[in-house]
Order: structure tokens, then sequence, then C-alpha cells
């Protein structure tokens, strides 16, 4: 398994570096833009930090998605089928490396965040008015935005992007099985995807309500929702590409 | 030792193996002959566990291959299949990595044989080089069974002396060794028996020892027999 992990990794490696490069330049500015107390270089950095987050997060994921596709679409896929792997080893290395990949970024982003809005506490006096103006707007409460529940609501987005991710993995395996020989095969994998993220939805609103409230209990519940969903497709995936798979 | 029992593979409608019933024995070299499109490369990769016959089975040992029989059975397909980012030395460190069996030695020693460095990039590689390379990985590994699709492709005549010498140098009391190829005649000295697949059928297995002796004909003959449907043959 660590074996696969490792090869997983140096296939997506130079996209992840290029992630990191834009992170460090931004976070470079943005502690130029603290020190020298330049609201335009803030201003500047932090939008630069917020999108490579947002993209990075996104590219991290999608490629993986890709990657998987690659691999299992073309004679590449022999370096994976020809080793005495089965497929929840192969698929389990993906899952692993993508998504822990993504949770890793996302824990980053967070502490990085955290880290950062506490820097600016401290330079700006006024700017732990602004935190509690941004708390009204999100909970309605000035109390329930803390540290804490900002890094857990991080991590409650990190991983509703992991279950999407996972979901893509049965969505491309799909395609190349149960769909494979259809001439509409990407485009039919591709409703499915929606259809199974509405219906995914659709549970979750049943369960938690339209409603989104940031409290600890209920983020905590959240997360649990979504891994048992990753779970549960890598589950699904990988018995399809164990008993259906051609390559 | 590898026995395919009335295996079928059906794509689309389309039958590339039709009911194909093979024994492989250790101890011998067998080639596996027939036009393209006749369905060579579909019973070697169901064998090698890379597709799944749509009827019957393929057995290793007695169990249906797959991971387990991965571990002893070394295939060699005939399109290149290394990532891109590869260089020739990564190819050997990644089968080190995956196969208890892959000697590292024996793959440098190889390398050097056929003049290739480690420090090539994959995707750089002529199409003689990358049949070179896959045939000197594949090789490289202590397999009880190795099959080898068109091995010979794209390689020129000089090295396909080479080529073929690294083959039979892994023959053994023990070792089941497949080679497909179109190459009929370059084969015909190293093999023990030939199996003849035809419009996804099998066509027959011969054993090229007793085809010269009893049969007073050649392995290229009989391909063009079975093939050509031409008469061969007469008095030894």
């Amino acid at each position: 398994m660590g074996a696969l992990i490792k090869y997983e990794f140096r296939k997506s490696w130079k996209m992840k570096g290029l992630v990191l490069c834009f992170t460090a330049f931004f976070e470079l500015l943005f502690l130029f833009g603290a020190w020298k107390l330049s609201d335009d270089l803030l201003a500047a950095s932090i939008t630069g930090l917020v999108l490579t987050t947002i993209c990075g997060l996104f590219l991290i994921g999608v490629y993986g998605i890709h990657v998987l596709s690659k691999d299992i679409n073309t004679k590449q896929s022999y370096m994976l089928f020809m080793t005495p792997n089965n497929s929840y080893k192969i698929l389990g290395a993906k899952v692993i490396e993508n998504c822990g990949s993504v949770l890793i970024s996302g824990i980053f982003f967070t502490v990085l965040a955290i880290l950062d809005i506490m820097l600016l506490t401290i330079r700006y006096e006024d700017f732990k008015g602004v935190m509690e103006l941004l708390s009204v707007v999100v909970t309605g409460d000035v109390a329930t935005l803390n540290y804490q529940t900002f890094g857990m609501a991080c991590f409650d987005g990190v991983m509703s992007w992991v279950y999407l991710i996972c979901l893509g993995f049965l969505a491309v395996v799909l395609c190349a099985t149960v769909l494979k020989g259809n001439k509409f095969n990407g485009l039919l994998s591709f409703v499915a995807f929606l259809v199974i993220s509405v219906v995914v939805n659709n549970i979750h609103d049943a369960i938690y309500g339209d409603l989104y409230i940031y409290s600890m209990s209920r983020l905590v519940s959240n997360i649990g929702f979504y891994a048992l969903l990753t779970l549960v497709f890598y589950l699904i995936t990988a018995w399809i590409m164990d008993n259906k798979l051609s390559v | 030792m590898l026995e395919s029992f009335e295996v079928t593979k059906k794509f689309l409608g389309k039958t590339a193996v039709d009911g194909v019933s093979i024994k492989l024995e250790p101890g011998h070299i067998y080639a596996m002959l027939g036009p393209n499109g006749s369905g060579k490369t579909t019973w070697m990769k169901m064998a090698a566990g890379l597709i799944k016959p749509t009827s019957g089975v393929i057995k290793y040992k007695d169990e249906p291959v797959g991971v387990r029989s991965r571990r002893e059975i070394a295939y060699m397909s005939t399109e290149p299949y290394f990532y891109d980012w590869m260089t020739v030395g990564d190819v050997g460190k990644y089968y080190q990595d995956f196969f208890d069996d892959f000697s590292m030695e024996a793959f440098e020693e190889m390398l050097q044989e056929m003049d290739l460095e480690k420090k090539l990039k994959c995707k750089e590689l002529s199409s003689g080089m990358l049949a070179k390379l896959k045939v000197a990985v594949t090789m490289a590994r202590d397999a009880k069974v190795y099959m080898l699709d068109e091995p010979l492709n794209g390689i020129d005549l000089l090295a396909r002396d080479e080529v073929l010498n690294a083959i039979i140098r892994h023959a053994g009391e023990d070792k089941v060794l497949l080679v497909s190829s179109h190459l009929v005649e370059e084969l015909e000295s190293v093999v023990d028996y030939a199996i003849f697949i035809n419009k996804s059928h099998l066509a027959g297995v011969y054993e090229v020892e007793e085809l010269r002796q009893n049969q007073c004909i050649s392995l290229a003959d009989k391909y063009r027999e079975v093939y050509g449907a031409a008469e061969m043959g007469g008095a030894c």
C-alpha cells in the first residue's frame, strides 16, 4: 500500500508544489503588508490567499479524478493492474493520497488563516471589531465564532469536498465499466454524478435542515456524515473495479 | 500450470476469443501465433488478470488468475505502458517496489547489454528502445510464467538476437515461456510448441520438433498451412 501511495503522490506532486509556491508568495506578501501596515498589500495578499486556497483544493481534487480516469482508460493502467494489488488497495491508495492531500492542505490553509487573523488582531486594534461583525453576519451571535468553531467549519467544508472527490471516482469508474461502449458514457456518468450528489444533498437537508448553524456538535455530526459517505462510495467504486473493470 | 478452460471474451458484441482451451506446462517455450486480431493479445491479457473473460476460466496452479497469480506471472504488453515522467531507472525501481522476484542487478545487466542508459526519459525513447526496456524489466523478474506479447516489435534485426537471448536465458525446468509474434522464422529455433489462434478460435497446438521430424514441415510452413490453407510438407 505504501508503494502505491508513493507513486500516486509522484503523479501529482508538481501541481501540489505549484499551489504551495503560490501560497508562499501571497503569505510573504501578507506578512510584508502586516509589517508595513499597508492596507493595499494586505487586501491583495488576502484575496490571493483565499483564491489560492479555493483553487488549490479544487485543483487537487479534480486532478486526482483525472489521474484515476487516465489510470483506467489508457495503457498506463497496466502499471497498476499488473501489480499484485487488488482494486481495493489500488483505489484505497488513491483515496488516501488524494483525499489526504486535500485534508492536509485544508488543515494547512485553516491553520494559516487562523495565524494570519491572530496577527492582524495584534497589528490592528480595531480588527477584533471586524471579526465580531463577521461573526454576527455568519452565525447571528458574537460569541459563537471562535477559532475552534472556525477551524471545524473549515474542516467540514474540506470533508464535504473529499466526499465529492470520491463520488467523482465512482463516476469515472462507472464510465469505464458499466457504461463502457455506450456512445454517451462520459455524459451519462456526469449525469449520474449530478443525480447522486443532488440525492445526497436532499438526504443531508432532511437530516440537518436547510438552515446551517455553526454549533460544534452540528459540525462534528456533519463531518461524520460526509466521512461515512466517503467510505460508502469508496467501497462501491472498489467493488465495481474489482468485478467489472477490464483494462 | 497455466490452463484455459473454454475461455470466451466478447467486446460490444464482437467475439475476440471464443472457447479457447489450452494448457501450458513448465519447462517449455510456447509460441502463440496468429494474424492481427486473431485474439492472442486478448487471451494473454486474460491470463495476466488484466481483463475478465465473458465466460470460462483461466487457472494458474488450479486457482483462477488474479491478484495472487500476478506475483508469479510476468506479463509484457505489446503497447508502451510506462508513465511519461519515468526514466529507465525509475521503471526498474517501480518493478522493485512491487515485485518480490525482481532483481535490480539482472535489470542493470540487461540494460548494459541492450545499451540503455538509466537516466533516459521513457517518453523520449524510440520504439525499439522502449521494446528493449519492456523486455529487460520483465525478464529481470524471476517469475514462473513469462508472457511476452510481440517482444520483437520495433526491434531491428541485429538487436533481435540480444532480445531473444535475454528471453531464452530465463527458460527453465520450472518455468513457462509464452511468446507471441508475427516473426515466425525468428521463433522457430527457440520454441518447443506453437499455439495457433485463428479468428478467435484455437486452431491447434503443435510440437515444433514433431512437425519437423514426422510431418517434414517447418513452423513457418505450418503457419502458412493454417492461415493460408496452402499445401505444404512432403518427404523428409
